[in-house]
């Protein structure tokens, strides 16, 4: 709305209250007064919640999610035991060149600088772009822009994570959380269609994790994802265009065990479809989990810090900012 | 008590593999290995990444200052036994670090050995260190 609207918007209104002789809320609200979303509660609203019972998730679902697998809690993405020390994680952990390994125990912070991923089906010139940003981080130069507050996006949501994942089901829709990346997908299975990428409406356009339609094959979760920005799969840093497109499927092996086979298309950057297979272990016992080795801890226990405490992007690189030097631009001791 | 070699290596891959990967490995120096020692100004156990704050001078120089040690997430530390207790300001520290390429007073945490001559982080062994001679 315009500001010549606004204005007559706002004459409308005083015009109406004079007229009417009142100024209440509950008429100014419910007189289509201009008021967009959903409706304030009403008074008889509040009055029948007295004696309200609330409908159960069980009945409104029921023979709805019954049939579904029950992929619900929380997940932990798994590296295979042969890439001990070689940091963490890369987007396909099946094949990789490791420079160096660090001994158990050492802090890592993402794959060792100079890693990278042997099988991805790069055409040529794009292998030869993978191998000189790999050499950038080998120099110690980073475009990683997660450091910096901006969330990882679809694919490497799934296979670029360090962290864990909650999943919440409902009949029409999956909620997906990844906890290290504080940021949600969403995987619809009412049979909707994509978006167009460049239309004109609101949910039209690119998205960081694009968007996702699944459906149930047997016990198999099928979804495809489309509609991305184009990024990196991993700190590698292995980049894919905006045409790529993902097709996950998701199935459960064992009882905690769940396994995501992402069949990625990238018509700008791959020679052909690339297949890859993460497995993750859902955690244990309460809700949070207690086992130690799930997430348990809260990603947005930064205390006085912003989300991300201490780094910027400068003339795209990574820059660390040290906790002396943010305690001497007077931010307090985070101890 | 003792535990076989091969026991011992499996349970060190199990701690190894899932690390945290807030930013890159890129800005450190994984070829050099600095020995720290002095005292604890503060241990920040946060989400994404832990801060151990060390005012001390590397082995081999007197010229003590402030260095800022980066470790991973609180549950990442939590599996190699390091609680938000284990480091109190004020106490003595030997901690090995890889420092940041770019010369600042600050680097990732290989161990670190508290004042009872405990180690956490990894071995000093594997670095070619002798835990005896550790002790802050």
């Amino acid at each position: 709305m315009g500001i010549a609207n606004d204005r007559q918007a706002r004459v409308l209104r005083r015009v109406i209250a004079a007229a009417l002789g009142v100024a209440g809320s509950t008429l100014m609200a419910s007189a289509a007064l201009a008021q967009s979303g959903p409706a304030w509660p009403t008074p008889a609203e509040f009055e029948r919640a007295k004696t309200f019972v609330a409908p159960k998730v069980g009945a409104a679902y029921a023979g709805k999610l019954a049939q579904q697998p029950d992929l619900m809690g929380s997940w932990s993405p798994l590296v295979p035991p042969q890439n001990a020390g070689a940091g963490n994680p890369y987007f396909d952990p099946s094949d990789i060149y490791v420079p160096y390994r660090v001994p158990p125990g050492e802090q890592t912070f993402g794959p060792n600088a100079g890693g990278y991923m042997k099988n991805v089906p790069y055409k040529p010139e794009y292998q030869k772009k993978y191998m000189e940003l790999v050499k950038e981080v080998e120099e110690g130069k980073s475009r990683d822009t997660f450091a910096a507050c901006i969330p990882y996006g679809m694919p490497r949501f799934v296979g670029g994570s360090a962290g864990g994942n909650d999943i919440i089901q409902s009949p029409e829709v999956i909620i997906w959380h990844n906890v290290y990346s504080r940021d949600v997908r969403r995987i619809f299975l009412d049979g909707r269609a994509h978006p167009s990428a460049d239309g004109p409406h609101d949910s039209d356009g690119r998205t960081l994790n694009g968007h996702s339609t699944g459906h149930w094959e047997g016990d198999t979760l099928v979804v495809e994802t489309v509609n991305m920005l184009e990024g990196y799969y991993d700190e590698t840093p292995a980049p894919f265009s905006k045409e790529v497109k993902v097709v996950e499927r998701i199935r459960l092996l064992g009882p905690n065990l769940m396994e995501d086979q992402m069949t990625i298309t990238d018509p700008v950057m791959l020679s052909r479809p690339w297949v890859v297979t993460r497995y993750f272990r859902r955690g244990q016992g309460a809700n949070p989990p207690k086992d130690p080795n799930a997430i348990v801890h809260d990603f947005l226990n930064v205390n006085d810090r912003p989300c991300i405490p201490n780094v910027v992007m400068k003339d795209g690189f990574q820059e660390m900012i040290l906790p002396q030097e943010l305690e001497a631009r007077g931010a307090p001791p985070s101890n | 008590m003792k535990l076989p070699v091969c026991l011992l290596s499996a349970a060190a891959l199990l701690l190894a593999a899932p690390a945290s990967a807030h930013h890159s490995a890129a800005m450190f120096d994984a070829s050099k290995l600095v020995v720290l020692r002095g005292t604890v100004i503060s241990f920040s156990y946060l989400n994404p990444h832990s801060w151990i704050s060390v005012q001390g001078a590397p082995e081999g120089s007197t010229e003590a200052k402030r260095w800022d040690v980066e470790a991973t997430s609180p549950s990442a530390l939590s599996r190699i036994g390091v609680e938000k207790e284990t480091l109190k300001p004020g106490e003595k520290i030997t901690i090995a670090i890889r420092p940041l390429r770019d010369g600042r007073a600050a680097g990732s945490m290989v161990f670190f050995v508290t004042p009872d001559g405990k180690s956490y982080g990894a071995d000093p062994k594997a670095v070619g260190l002798d835990l005896a001679k550790l002790k802050p």
